[in-house]
């Protein structure tokens, strides 16, 4: 039983990495095929994020959100509910932040004490509307997916109407708020980067899910919900509460992840579209296998693709979009359980069939 | 023989998980008749078909058709072959006609358009032919039932089948449409055909077949002809015991009442009455066995105590506190536990640890917590590993998926966990169903202590006639959602009485029935 237990663990990290791999050689290909310097291309986006300070420091800007983002989505996953309220609550929190912190410029409060206040009023903000597709589903069965992905758009134009109407900045030619005033922004760790403190932030969140997860009586419901409902309620578990709760609590740490990103990276808000950042915490919480303790490994690599990407796209004739196709083709077969499922099985068989004779022996 | 059309010779298939669904089974059907093959849930009807139909793997034994061995890799292929199957469960469009229901897969074309109007001409034909009486054109969500079965049945017809499984066709229909379909089943016998017709009714298999087939616990146990048997000397091989074994127990002194069920009527999900009025008591230190063909509402009368399922009428005490009203949860901790049949549907989630299964449903109790807030991983490993080792379940440390485990030791998860959480009475819905010789014994000598030393109460409800006669101390027949027989002395019950209670050819009156309630 142990060695099976290996071989699964081991197998598990062998696919990972053959999941890179053959999605690298395909890209790989199909750059050649579309550039005249397909040596550079790879470079760029193999190596690019890691040759210079600000590049990395675009990564790491993008993993703290994904850290948020992501481990929220775990809770949402782990309960088998595909509630993408998150996207929109994202943008939502940061909107609500950046309106609060420019209409009270200047406020006499200890700068940490009013980012945290921010923080939380962000967190809650996100909870509260997360609540509106959850309770749909649970206690009316309205299929989380669709009421929130709708809700999504509104809650997009709603932040672009309180944008527009309470702190537009008429000297920019595109719509964006204010500038956000000097107290409320998250120090940065190094300077002339995107690296935070809201790294810190990123972690402990992290680690606070991963403690709800494995060691509450709340995250232990969640799990068996969600791995098998109607074993849950045989055993008497209250199901429409724990995955509210799961629910909630995804939409909560997205809209963390917004109000971090807001008050870290950016000095003004500008977000006029969906982010995205919500829906690719879906793939850090696939990439990651659900578990929370996975999230910065998977956060990472995604922060890496997309920021390898972004080099891509401004340093030679390769467009954004023939990016994102490798990128989903390494997500494709990270998220597909059964790639190289035969081989594993065949493994697992053996070994089976060898302690069971061991036994006899 | 060479008037054998199809005969399947020492077949036998075990399951992923270890379970032996048929272990050397023989079937041979003949040209031109309708050849029964009966036996209970679980005996292996539905393996054996699924093998013959392709969609299954078998590791023994051989297919032979028209005496020619075959080797069917698929239903597409089985059909090829001439077999047809009539699913219980029927696979049609409801929004499609008749017509276009019947030629999916082989439809007619004209150039590359559908050819609507060959497609009805197709299935009309041959449902004329055969007297099916169904209409090409209607709509088949419009349909009653009894119909939507022909459509079935013209989907074989039309693809040519020369061999036609029945799989439980008359669970369906009403007696009317029953008839019916006897005699065109008759009629299709006439014209050549050969059709296996599974079923546990008996008096259907009297009237109709030629031929009978019985398989137990996966092993056929016999055939014949009809004609040479009575319903008795069939209904002995259906239900009959392989091996008595013999269980040590004391006798039980029962005490105060635990579980009592007065007038309980429950409707399935169709709201179809499937319990119709029963009384009963189970009292602590006693084990109550419930015996019954699979499917007369012995599963409702379970998921109604356990709060599962919502009784249409009737009261259900639990230590004297009415249920009605409670959740799940309430109604667990008035002291039950229950062990499902289903077992990777309603006692485990599969994808998880073992360690996670054992402590489900009770994860949420204050002696686990520190500070009232996060578990007590101390507290819960020890549970968990004195468990394991109290029942024996084979692996390392519990922190493996319990999917990874043996059939038997999943099992023993479950009682496990269900034994232990304090509760006095079980409820136990085929606890040993498809489990190996050792664990059957671990839970059925668990069961006895429970009772003998705990003052537990369990309501055993089984098809295992092993089990219903050697551990309950008192034990009810139910037949179509009542009870019709109660016996106060278990020791003195036949295997052959028991049978035709249990078949419904016999069936005690109110006074007979002493002691019930």
């Amino acid at each position: 039983m142990k060695k099976i237990k290996q071989a699964n663990a081991l197998f598990e990290f062998i696919r990972i990495i053959a999941a890179l791999l053959i999605a690298y050689a395909i890209t790989l290909l199909l750059i050649v095929l579309i550039t005249d310097d397909p040596i550079d291309a790879v470079y760029h986006f193999a190596i690019g994020p890691f040759t210079t300070k600000r590049r990395f420091g675009q990564l790491i800007g993008k993993f703290i959100p994904y850290l948020l983002t992501g481990t929220g989505m775990c809770f949402v996953y782990a309960s088998n509910r595909f509630n993408l309220i998150g996207e929109g609550v994202y943008s939502l929190s940061g909107c609500i932040v950046a309106i609060l912190a420019i209409k009270n410029a200047g406020i006499a409060l200890p700068p940490a004490l009013w980012i945290a206040i921010l923080l939380i009023i962000g967190t809650l903000v996100g909870a509260a509307v997360g609540l509106i597709p959850a309770l749909m589903r649970e206690k009316l069965a309205i299929h989380e997916i669709v009421s929130s992905i709708m809700l999504n758009f509104a809650l997009l134009y709603l932040t672009n109407y309180l944008i527009k109407t309470r702190v537009a900045d008429t000297e920019i030619t595109y719509l964006g708020s204010t500038m956000l005033p000097k107290e409320v922004k998250l120090t940065a760790l190094v300077n002339g980067t995107n690296i935070h403190s809201g790294l810190f932030i990123g972690l402990l969140a992290v680690v606070v899910a991963t403690v709800i997860f494995y060691r509450t009586s709340l995250g232990y419901h969640i799990r068996i919900c969600g791995s098998n409902q109607e074993f849950a309620k045989v055993s008497g578990i209250n199901i429409a509460r724990s995955l509210i709760i799961a629910q909630v609590l995804g939409a909560a740490f997205s809209a963390l992840g917004g109000a971090v990103d807001i008050l870290g990276v950016y000095d003004r808000y500008m977000w006029t579209a969906l982010t995205q950042m919500g829906f690719d915490g879906l793939l850090v919480a696939v990439l990651s296998k659900k578990k929370p303790q996975y999230v910065p490994l998977g956060a990472f690599l995604l922060a890496y693709m997309r920021t390898g990407a972004t080099i891509l796209n401004y340093k030679t004739d390769i467009p954004l979009e023939f990016v994102q196709v490798m990128q989903a083709v390494v997500i494709l077969l990270i998220a597909a359980e059964q790639f190289l499922g035969k081989y594993k099985n065949a493994l697992i068989f053996r070994l089976a069939k060898q302690e069971k004779g061991e036994k006899n022996v | 023989m060479s008037e054998d059309i199809l005969s399947m010779e020492h077949i036998t298939k075990v399951y992923e998980n270890g379970f032996i669904a048929n272990e050397d089974v023989s079937l041979s059907v003949r040209k031109g008749e309708i050849h029964a093959l009966v036996g209970e849930n679980g005996a292996g009807k539905t393996t054996l078909m699924n093998i013959l139909f392709g969609f299954i793997p078998y590791q023994e034994g051989r297919i032979l058709i028209n005496g020619e061995e075959v080797h069917i890799t698929g239903p597409l292929d089985a059909i090829e072959k001439g077999i047809g199957m009539v699913h219980q469960h029927f696979m049609q469009m409801p929004s499609l006609t008749v017509a276009e229901n019947v030629v999916l897969g082989m439809e007619p074309v004209r150039g590359v358009i559908f050819d609507r109007q060959e497609a009805a001409k197709i299935t009309q034909e041959i449902s004329d032919k055969y007297d099916l009486k169904v209409n090409a054109d209607d709509i088949v969500a419009d349909l009653p039932i009894g119909l939507r079965q022909k459509v079935e049945l013209l989907k074989a017809l039309v693809r040519n089948c020369k061999l036609l499984i029945l799989d439980e066709p008359t669970a369906v229909l009403t007696p009317q449409e029953t008839e019916e379909l006897f005699v065109q089943l008759k009629e299709l016998k006439k014209n050549g055909f050969s059709i296996i017709f599974i079923s546990h009714k008996l008096e259907e298999v009297m009237k109709l077949c030629d031929r009978v087939t019985v398989l137990r616990r996966g092993r056929s146990v016999g055939s014949g002809e009809i004609k040479d048997l009575t319903t008795a000397e069939l209904s002995k091989m259906i239900v009959g015991r392989d091996v008595v074994t013999e269980i040590e127990k004391e006798k039980s002194e029962p005490k105060k009442d635990i579980l009592s069920v007065e007038g309980l009527r429950c409707k399935n999900k169709d709201y179809v009455e499937v319990v119709k009025g029963i009384d009963l008591k189970v009292r602590a230190g006693e084990i109550l066995g419930v015996a019954g063909v699979e499917g007369n509402g012995q599963v409702e009368v379970a998921e109604a105590i356990t709060g599962m399922l919502i009784p249409s009428g009737g009261n259900i005490r639990i230590n004297g506190k009415n249920i009605r009203g409670k959740t799940i949860k309430q109604i667990k901790d008035l002291g039950l536990s229950y062990i499902s049949e289903d077992r990777l549907k309603y006692g485990c989630a599969p994808l998880m640890p073992i360690r996670e299964n054992l402590m489900a449903d009770r994860i949420d109790r204050k002696e686990y917590k520190k500070f009232g807030l996060f578990l007590d991983r101390k507290k819960i490993d020890d549970e968990v590993k004195q468990l394991i080792r109290e029942y024996e379940i084979k692996c390392d440390d519990g922190e493996e998926e319990i999917r990874m485990l043996s059939g038997g030791n999943i099992q023993k998860v479950i009682v496990a966990r269900e034994m232990s959480s304090g509760a006095n009475l079980i409820v136990a819905n085929q606890p040993t169903r498809g489990i190996d010789v050792g664990t059957t014994d671990l839970i059925r000598k668990t069961l006895i202590r429970k009772t003998r030393e705990e003052n537990v109460g369990v309501l055993l409800i089984t098809s295992d006639l092993n089990e219903v006669l050697e551990l309950s101390d008192r034990m009810i027949v139910m037949k179509d959602g009542q009870i019709v027989a109660h016996f106060n002395d278990v020791k003195k019950v036949s295997d052959e009485q028991l049978g035709e209670y249990m078949l419904g050819i016999r069936k005690m009156s109110p006074e007979e029935m002493e002691g019930l309630s």
